[in-house]
């Protein structure tokens, strides 16, 4: 006898659609599964026998051959367990093995039969329906995140029982699966409004976030930086649908989406600083996602920018430089997609009072050159906006009012977004994407600021990266601004994010 | 050995040549041999040469000269060629050897009681064309000192006076850099053999001064640093100053004994007055009380030299930039900045959002009113 019926298996952050092909023979009793098996898919073996046989069906009695197709591809998950199942149980004739053609069976096997919830069912989901699928049967923990993909139906299950019963009567067990967020926005944590003082960070975070370019903050222990930081998740636009899917796709991978569907809020990630380079790319076999991944459309924020190993901060360029990770192994490469924007805090020098004016700096001029080093190299030369953010003095604050409001800031943010995106007519590209090559023409600088441009340039003896970050920046500020063209108080504007370029800190106080 | 004054003045003292210029270079490496008992053996032998010749015969040694000097000199195999290769070595870096007679020596460090025999000199700049003020202050600076020294180091260097310093971290290194920023010179005093070994921000820092002026030592090349070497620099830096400024100084520092050499050689001394809570400023406090002038407009200094007739008044302060056509809210801003006033002070005070304040202060630095000094301080330009 023989069946088939539909899996999935993970590819990176893909789903991969695999053919679970049953044969029963006459023979000594055996049990096999062929088709490059990860140990978590042999040992579904012992999980399906069991189950089968505690759901109060017959475990078939004969030489059974399960092959998962295709042969050449190595299959990872445990969510084979219940395609697995069903072709034994529709090739022994306990369940139809009609219709099975347009169905994709995705969910693990507990002994007693019940069927427990597994990583990745919105990405396994996709690739079903790629491959041509019109049902899916997932755990019914997951059917939030499966009920993201259109076109598919889903049947939410608990038991192996349910599945057969679907499968004879075609009936869909009845269950109330709410994808609704309890509400948009909510633990979106700190506010700005609660920043008070560093008018200008705050600001340089505005234009950061509203062209998505990477920022840094510099500043002694104390000023704020890493509050400041954590408020940046309360501005940022909202995702559109496209990038929900990468998004949530990724928590499903990594086991986070909370059941509820597509993610509605972008990914905020802090790492330590102990962090390995496997932990930050990515890694393990099979590949899994890293920080920059699990950050993607979102933010990657690294506090103590400068206590991360110099392998962990060497190995972030190529993500931020192509977007993309490639994780190669024997069997498999995989790609997972690593676009975020970079927040990141540093101390001036290793004791941090390197430029306060109230306590001299005690670390040795060897000291602050090896902290530097650190804080210059390929890294920090992809970071358009950096910005000091000095301690602030509680006589300077005295009158100082709060500063503006999240949503207000939010608000700014989302219709400069939508300017860069009338501009460039593709929703996720953002002025920090913009190509050096004939950037000048595209920012659209008017000649005044043109002029104002080189002559900074040459003033300030500025090198050619350094002044497309500056034409991007004011692009983004024209953006904020409402302007179509670059005038020169944005450049202007721009020439005040460049703290760490001129670096002026260190040349006058360490020689 | 005796204490007595030489009769001998450097100014009767012809300048040395050759062998003898070597000979000079020799006595100078001699340890604790100074320019008293040189002057002392110059009378009694007429040349240093001939002082070599009768170290070199032995027997006691004269009342100025220790016997173990007397003797160390007189075993040294070859002293004339020893001089010679010091001079090779030093010319190999491009330095010149300046002995104290030399109308390039700088006049005050030669009315000093006990100078330099030779000084090493490297660099294009030359040390007696302009009067020089000395600027000291503490390594470990607050950006308080770092901003006063970079800024009075570039008035001084515009009005035509040099800023002598040691080229230490901190107060040391802004003071040089902000002569340099004012296009005049500038010396830095080693406390070292040129040659040593140095750290690399020290030897960029040596490049740039000697780019703009001088760097100088009185020890023999190679020469390492130790705790004895440093006061002697500081003799030189004040010694070849007509005044002496402390910017910031804690009250055990090198800025502090600096300026004990200033007032034992009778030069004025001003100090920068300080927090008073604040460690770093202890130093300067003290010295205002005992010896020192407070220093609350660097005009002072400027006017004191002048008034010495020492000063080319052509070079004179650099006309002011005046605020011509400045927007409204530049003016404002340019206006509510006095020096290191920080963005919070200017924004609590006007009341602007922040990214106007930024634009204005941006342009402002730009049109070279304002310097933006670390920690998001600013400081009006004059």
């Amino acid at each position: 006898m023989l069946s088939a019926a539909r899996g999935c298996a993970l590819q990176g952050i893909t789903g991969m659609s695999v053919t679970v092909e049953c044969d029963l023979a006459r023979g000594l009793p055996s049990f096999d599964i062929v088709g490059l098996p990860d140990p978590t898919v042999r040992e579904s073996r012992e999980r399906v026998r069991a189950a089968i046989r505690n759901s109060g069906y017959e475990f078939p009695l004969s030489r059974i051959t399960v092959n998962l197709a295709p042969a050449d591809v190595r299959k990872v998950g445990v969510g084979l367990d219940l395609p697995i199942a069903v072709s034994i149980l529709a090739a022994s004739g306990q369940s139809p093995h009609k219709g099975l053609e347009g169905i994709t069976f995705i969910g693990e096997l507990s002994l007693e039969g019940v069927i427990r919830p597994v990583r990745g069912v919105l990405p396994a989901c996709a690739g079903a329906r790629e491959a041509g699928s019109t049902v899916v049967v997932v755990p019914v923990e997951n059917a939030g995140e499966a009920m993201c993909i259109p076109e598919v139906s889903v049947v939410a299950v608990r038991t192996l029982q349910e599945v057969v019963r679907f499968l004879e009567t075609g009936i869909v067990p009845n269950r109330d699966i709410s994808t609704k967020h309890a509400h948009l926005g909510a633990n979106l944590g700190p506010d700005f409004s609660q920043v008070i003082g560093q008018a200008a960070t705050v600001r340089a975070l505005e234009v950061a976030v509203a062209g998505g370019h990477n920022i840094i903050m510099v500043g002694p222990p104390g000023a704020g930086k890493t509050l400041m930081a954590s408020c940046v998740p309360s501005v940022l636009p909202a995702m559109d649908r496209e990038e929900a899917i990468e998004v949530t796709s990724i928590q499903s991978i990594m086991g986070l989406v909370d059941g509820r569907g597509l993610a509605v809020s972008r990914p905020f990630r802090n790492p330590h600083h102990s962090i390995t380079p496997a932990g930050m790319l990515g890694g393990g076999n099979p590949p899994m996602p890293g920080e920059v991944t699990l950050a993607h459309r979102g933010v990657l924020y690294l506090d103590e920018y400068c206590e991360y190993r110099q392998a962990v901060l060497q190995c972030l360029r190529s993500p931020m430089e192509d977007g993309f990770v490639v994780i190669s192994r024997s069997h498999v490469q995989v790609a997972f997609p690593s676009r975020f924007m970079l927040v990141a805090s540093a101390n001036p020098c290793p004791c941090g009072y390197l430029g306060d004016s109230e306590r001299p700096c005690v670390c040795s001029g060897a000291q602050v050159q090896r902290y530097r080093r650190k804080l210059s190299g390929p890294v920090i030369d992809r970071i358009d906006i950096q910005i000091e953010a000095p301690r602030v003095s509680r006589a300077d604050l005295q009158g100082h009012s709060a500063g503006r409001s999240s949503d207000k800031i939010r608000a700014n943010v989302s219709e400069a977004r939508e300017r860069q995106r009338r501009r460039f007519g593709n929703p996720i590209v953002t002025n920090s994407c913009m190509d050096p090559r004939n950037i000048e023409h595209a920012a659209m600088l008017s000649p005044i600021a043109g002029a104002l441009l080189y002559e900074a340039v040459d003033k300030m003896a500025l090198s050619a990266r350094a002044c497309h970050k500056l034409i991007k920046v004011a692009r983004t500020i024209a953006d904020l601004d409402a302007s179509a063209r670059i005038k020169d108080d944005h450049v202007l504007e721009a020439l005040q994010y460049r703290a760490l370029d001129s670096a002026e800190i260190a040349r006058c106080s360490h020689g | 050995m005796d204490d007595k004054e030489p009769k001998l003045r450097w100014e009767n003292v012809a300048e040395p040549e050759g062998k003898e210029l070597a000979a000079w270079v020799f006595w100078n490496s001699v340890p604790g041999f100074g320019s008293r008992s040189f002057l002392r053996m110059l009378e009694d032998y007429g040349s240093a040469v001939e002082g070599l010749h009768a170290a070199k015969h032995g027997g006691k040694p004269p009342a100025y000269a220790r016997r173990a000097q007397w003797n160390w000199a007189g075993r040294v195999h070859d002293p004339l060629c020893m001089g010679m290769t010091e001079i090779a070595k030093a010319s190999s870096i491009s330095a010149r050897v300046i002995p104290c007679p030399s109308r390039l020596y700088p006049a005050p460090l030669r009315n000093i009681p006990d100078p330099p025999i030779v000084l090493y000199v490297l660099g294009k700049g030359e040390l007696t064309e302009v009067p020089w003020a000395a600027m000291v202050g503490s390594r470990q600076a607050t950006a308080y000192g770092i901003s006063i020294a970079r800024r009075y180091g570039r008035m001084l260097a515009s009005a035509g006076i040099g800023v002598v310093s040691g080229l230490a971290r901190g107060i040391d290194a802004s003071a040089h850099r902000g002569a340099i920023e004012g296009g005049g010179p500038t010396v830095g005093v080693l406390g070292a053999g040129m040659g040593d070994d140095m750290t690399g921000r020290l030897k960029k820092l040596i490049r740039e001064v000697a780019a703009c002026g001088c760097v100088i030592s009185p020890f023999p090349m190679g020469w390492a640093a130790s705790k004895d070497t440093f006061p002697a620099r500081n003799r030189i830096i004040s010694g070849m100053s007509e005044v002496c400024i402390v910017v910031e100084a804690a009250e055990k520092s090198g800025a502090k004994i600096t300026a004990d050499f200033a007032n034992e050689h009778g030069k004025d001394v001003f100090a920068v007055p300080g927090d008073i809570n604040r460690p770093t400023s202890v130093g300067a406090n003290q010295l205002l009380s005992t010896h020192a002038e407070p220093l609350l407009d660097i005009g002072d200094v400027i006017d004191r030299i002048a008034s010495r007739g020492l000063l080319d008044r052509t070079h004179g302060p650099t006309a002011r930039i005046s605020g011509g056509v400045l927007a409204p809210v530049d003016r404002a801003v340019l206006e509510s900045l006095t020096v290191n006033t920080s963005f919070e002070r200017i924004q609590t005070d006007l009341g602007l959002p922040a990214q106007e304040l930024l634009v204005s202060l941006a342009r402002l630095e730009f049109a070279g009113l304002v310097d933006r000094e670390p920690g998001m301080r600013y400081s009006k330009r004059c």
